[in-house]
């Protein structure tokens, strides 16, 4: 063992040493306290069995949740409802999610993904996607046909920016439409149309969205068009309406209107989801969404691209037949409000630092008489760019990173789904960036540019924290080294993305039969990324039980102090006389 | 006959070698164990023994939802911002706006903005509240010049007041000494307003009021006339009846005056009121007002100062009424006293206040009050100031507090205030 490995070790020992000093003695509040968090764990544990099985997981790359369903009612959300339920009503719930055992996620298989269904697709980085490819995004054709006319067959009903409902252009395919403020341009739209891009090749449904320009004169108004005034009357619409939004909208030098145009989800539309629970009326859903690997995870991914106003009124579910079969899918929707926007107006500074209304982060101000204020609220982080908004990445800390709404889920995330999303998050490269970028169709290249600069710059540090929480090892598959013997290899993420020093780097393992003491005694430390296995299966018996699983447990010792020794358990059966993989686990 | 020959051969064939047979589709399968997951979701969506006590909570948040969601459907909201804000024309609504104590008010506005020219406006008020107070008159704006920096305003108003508290006069009146009396007041005053620059105006006002004194409506204290004999009060026998001119120059420099951060407000006032007819009352009135807003190396921590001096001196022989001085004590002057707790002819008052940020809708306060009631300013002594502290909660919006939670402290108990506005 080289003689740095060894101070490593030896510090490795101490530091773990010290962490033994002997407890101090429960008080009375603390028993009372682990009593009631006992009792609330196993309240709402009593329901949560079906994902925390032990042991390796179903080898599925689908999660069949597309049998055919009744339709489902269309349900309603509401801001207000949303924000007190989620804010007060859900805060047990929540208390419970931090304080109490997680629960892994249940949607998760042997090789810690997330199979399809029809809340996530997996896209980029398991089946790699080029930079065009990333850049088209969910989009299928080359959008609104503006040869001619657009017919607003609706007013905008929902949200506080300025557009129309429901349009359709002269090919027939109905879009909704969304300007840029007249102070602000470009700022919504290129904020839509690039989180859009990312959220699909993260994996997720999202709409299809184009950035258009329209003329004035080519927009007209359907005869049965109405709409919802700001008076909350409901009436047929009229140009003056059209020139009203018109009037607030950004316009370019050719006296065109830029906009977004997202094309009408395909099936009948229910209303959004829930970040917890189940949904009674769709049979298929069975898995809480508190529960969900994607959703969990989704806090990170929104943290990334500041998905602010992340909540139940901007996802949606659609019923839709496919294949003869009618079910439900899931979309994410409204991403106006991504990166350095806030719909219309840049983010203000307590935007993604802090709850609408957070009692957490009020409670450091208060105890301190105000003395203590965040940073954020100090020296809030100005706007350099009107077409990019309030986008910074030098405050910005992904696991502290907040949405417009406590959501259960996101609570929920554990160190395996934070690995999970930053990993996503890593697989994405500069050129991959700028591609999604460049489909905002920023004007002022310097802008672009800056967009870009902080979006790599976030990256880096959601790949930090998801890389520090769990153990980065991943890609585990079986192989030949020099000789033939069979060995298990994986990848080492916190290496490839320049997180530690190879030098400094060493692994160790232990080896033993699934469920007792493993038999190598002390974990055995080796170097380079693949593990011989035939001493293993010489102690494991070539013609034992064909059905016993095997633990192979790997951690990563570093020089950087900020790295803990995280383990990650591979299963392994035996097949033939060589090690079959069955999947692997993080602790 | 082809058809069963094809079934014969079909039938061969998976017999001979059942391998050949079509491929089957893979069996769907799910990524959790679909029993134990549907009898969890049914125990989900089924109630369970220990939310018993919790059902008042489910039922009230159920009926939230449908009531949040009704309102939404209907954009009720933007029907009720259409109706409480103000147009061309109209009846508006009216919260609040009788004064500290009076209970909950309601009212309806009928107001026509650009009445007579573009920015005048006039306005007919209609207010009571739960405890008999009402105010009912009319408002009348209207800009004299076209670049609207000179006005002209007008009013006149009927108002009852049915159970202010009165303890006496004096800083040492006793706490235990309070009674309840009713003022009925009729007036209307006029005068021109000048919009010298943007932060510095100056009001002139002439007008009558005629008010009559009756004992109050409070029936947990006694009337004012059980305590006190008409004699020993002025304004007590019969009330007043006053002609008044004032004038009053305010400077105002806060950044954003329903929620300074910095800044000041100043105000300096005097007034000559005078009894028609008679001597009985004639009295100068001055009133110097200072407020600033310190930021405390951000504008996330604020110290708010405030300084009220009021003095109203009487000529000869002539008194001051008992309504018409100087009265401290409630949320808005001494916090700590009840309401109306001192009336003098004269009265000074300071305010420290710090506030702190918590959030975007709420500010944090501290504060200190003191203040005294004396007949001339020479009668202030350090020792009479009267002490009030405490803190509270100032809920925020864009322009400034619609609401505030505070608790009082003094050497007269605790008190809490639930006030509408406050610019302080």
């Amino acid at each position: 063992m080289p003689a740095r490995a060894d101070r490593i070790l030896k510090a490795e020992g101490g530091r773990r040493k010290a962490a033994k000093s002997p407890k101090p003695p429960l008080s009375a509040f603390r028993l009372l306290l682990s009593a009631f968090c006992l009792l609330l764990s196993a309240l709402s544990a009593a329901a949560e069995a079906p994902g925390g099985k032990a042991g390796p997981r179903p080898a599925l790359w689908v999660d069949s949740d597309t049998v055919s369903i009744p339709e489902p009612a269309r349900k309603f959300d509401t801001l207000h409802y949303d924000f007190f339920y989620a804010t007060f009503g859900q805060a047990p719930r929540s208390f419970v999610g931090r304080l109490g055992a997680k629960q892994p996620a249940w949607n998760v298989n042997a090789w810690e993904e997330v199979p399809d269904s029809t809340w996530y697709t997996n896209r980029h980085p398991l089946h790699p996607m080029t930079a065009e490819q990333v850049a088209r995004g969910a989009n299928q054709h080359n959008g609104p046909d503006l040869s001619g006319r657009l017919a607003v067959l609706e007013g905008k009903t929902a949200g506080t920016s300025l557009g129309f409902g429901r349009t359709r252009d002269s090919a027939g395919n109905v879009y909704f439409i969304k300007f840029d403020s007249a102070e602000y341009p470009e700022l919504t739209t290129a904020s839509e149309v690039i989180a859009a891009r990312f959220f699909h090749a993260l994996g997720f449904h999202v709409p299809q969205e184009w950035i258009i320009y329209v003329r004035p004169e080519q927009i007209e108004i359907d005869p049965q068009a109405t709409i919802w005034d700001k008076n909350g009357r409901q009436r047929k619409m009229t140009r003056a309406d059209v020139e009203e939004v018109l009037k607030g909208s950004a316009r370019a030098p050719d006296g065109r209107y830029r906009a977004v145009a997202s094309l009408l989800l395909p099936g009948r539309v229910k209303g959004g989801f829930r970040f917890h629970g189940t949904s009674r009326d769709d049979p298929n859903d069975l898995i809480p969404h508190q529960h969900r690997r994607e959703l969990r995870g989704l806090r990170l991914l929104s943290a990334w691209l500041n998905h602010y106003d992340i909540r139940p009124g901007n996802t949606m579910d659609t019923y839709v037949e496919q294949d003869g079969r009618k079910f439900l899918r899931h979309y994410l929707l409204d991403f106006g409000s991504a990166l350095g926007s806030a719909s219309y107006f840049p983010k203000t500074p307590r935007m993604g630092f802090s709850y609408v209304w957070d009692t957490r982060e009020m409670g450091n101000p208060f105890l301190t008489l105000g003395i203590y204020q965040p940073r954020w609220r100090e020296h809030p982080a100005g706007v350099k760019f009107p077409s990019v908004g309030r986008f910074e990445s030098e405050m910005f800390s992904p696991h502290l990173w907040k949405p417009v709404l406590p959501l259960v889920a996101f609570d929920y995330m554990d160190n395996a789904d934070a690995f999970w999303a930053a990993k996503l998050v890593m697989s994405f490269t500069e050129e991959q960036v700028r591609a999604a970028v460049r489909e905002g169709q920023l004007s002022d290249r310097q802008a672009e540019e800056y967009l870009v600069r902080t979006l790599l710059e976030r990256q880096r540090k959601v790949g930090w924290h998801g890389f520090l929480v769990s153990a980065p090892l991943d890609g585990f598959r079986l192989g030949k080294i020099v000789g033939g013997e069979q060995a298990l290899m994986f990848d080492d993420l916190a290496l490839k993305y320049g997180f530690a020093e190879p030098a400094g780097t060493y692994y160790v393992h232990t080896f033993s039969r699934f469920g007792e003491a493993g038999y190598l005694g002390r974990p055995r430390s080796f170097r380079g990324h693949s593990i011989p296995l035939d001493e293993l299966m010489k102690w494991a018996g070539p013609g034992g039980d064909p059905k016993a699983v095997f633990t192979l447990a790997i951690a990563a010792r570093r020089a950087e102090p900020e790295f803990e020794e995280r383990w990650v358990k591979v299963y392994l059966g035996r097949e033939a006389g060589a090690f079959r993989l069955l999947g692997w686990e993080r602790d | 006959m082809r058809a069963p020959l094809r079934l014969a051969s079909t039938l061969l064939a998976v017999l001979a070698a059942p391998h050949l047979l079509p491929a089957q589709p893979p069996p769907e399968q799910r990524i959790i164990d679909v029993e134990a997951a549907e009898r969890a979701k049914k125990t989900e969506h089924s109630f369970r023994a220990w939310q018993a006590p919790l059902l008042p909570f489910l039922v009230f948040g159920k009926a939230m939802e449908k009531g949040f969601i009704a309102v939404d459907r209907n954009h009720l909201l933007e029907k009720a911002q259409y109706y409480v804000s103000e147009h061309e024309r109209g009846f508006k609504p009216l919260f609040g706006g009788l004064g500290i104590g009076t209970g909950f008010a309601l009212g309806v506005e009928y107001y026509r903005n650009d009445f007579l020219r573009r920015g005048g406006r006039i306005g007919i008020p209609l207010r009571a509240s739960t405890l008999l107070y009402q105010d009912y008159g009319i408002d009348l704006s209207l800009p004299v010049d076209s670049g609207q920096c000179v006005f002209f305003d007008a009013n006149a108003h009927y108002r009852v007041r049915s159970q202010d508290d009165f303890f006496g006069l004096g800083n040492d009146s006793r706490a235990g000494a309070r009674t309840s009396y009713m003022l009925q007041s009729r007036q209307f005053s006029f005068g021109p307003r000048f919009e010298l620059t943007r932060r510095l105006r100056f009001h002139a006002r002439f007008g009558y009021n005629s008010t009559s004194v009756f004992d109050g409506k409070d029936a947990r204290f006694p009337a004012i006339t059980a305590r006190f004999a008409r004699n020993q009060i002025p304004g007590l026998r019969s009330g007043a009846r006053l002609w008044a001119g004032e004038a009053s120059l305010i400077h105002d420099t806060r950044d954003v005056p329903g929620r300074p951060r910095s800044g000041g407000y100043h105000r300096l006032e005097v007034g000559r009121h005078q009894s028609g007819g008679s001597n009985e009352y004639g009295f100068w009135r001055y009133r110097a007002e200072a407020e600033r807003y310190l930021p405390l190396g951000s504008r996330n921590r604020v110290l708010a100062l405030r300084f009220l001096g009021i003095t109203n001196q009487a000529d000869g022989a002539s008194a001051v009424p008992f309504f018409e001085q100087v009265i401290l004590g409630g949320s808005s002057t001494l916090r700590g006293f009840r309401e109306f707790r001192f009336y003098d002819t004269s009265g000074v008052m300071m305010s420290a206040e710090y506030r702190y940020n918590l959030n975007a809708y709420a500010d944090m306060v501290l504060f200190v009050d003191q203040g005294q009631v004396a007949r001339q300013p020479g009668d202030f002594s350090w020792s009479g100031l009267r002490t009030g502290y405490g803190g509270g909660l100032r809920f925020l919006n864009q322009a400034g507090t619609p609401f505030k939670i505070l608790l009082g402290r003094s050497n007269e108990g605790t008190r809490i205030y639930f006030s509408l506005g406050g610019t302080f």
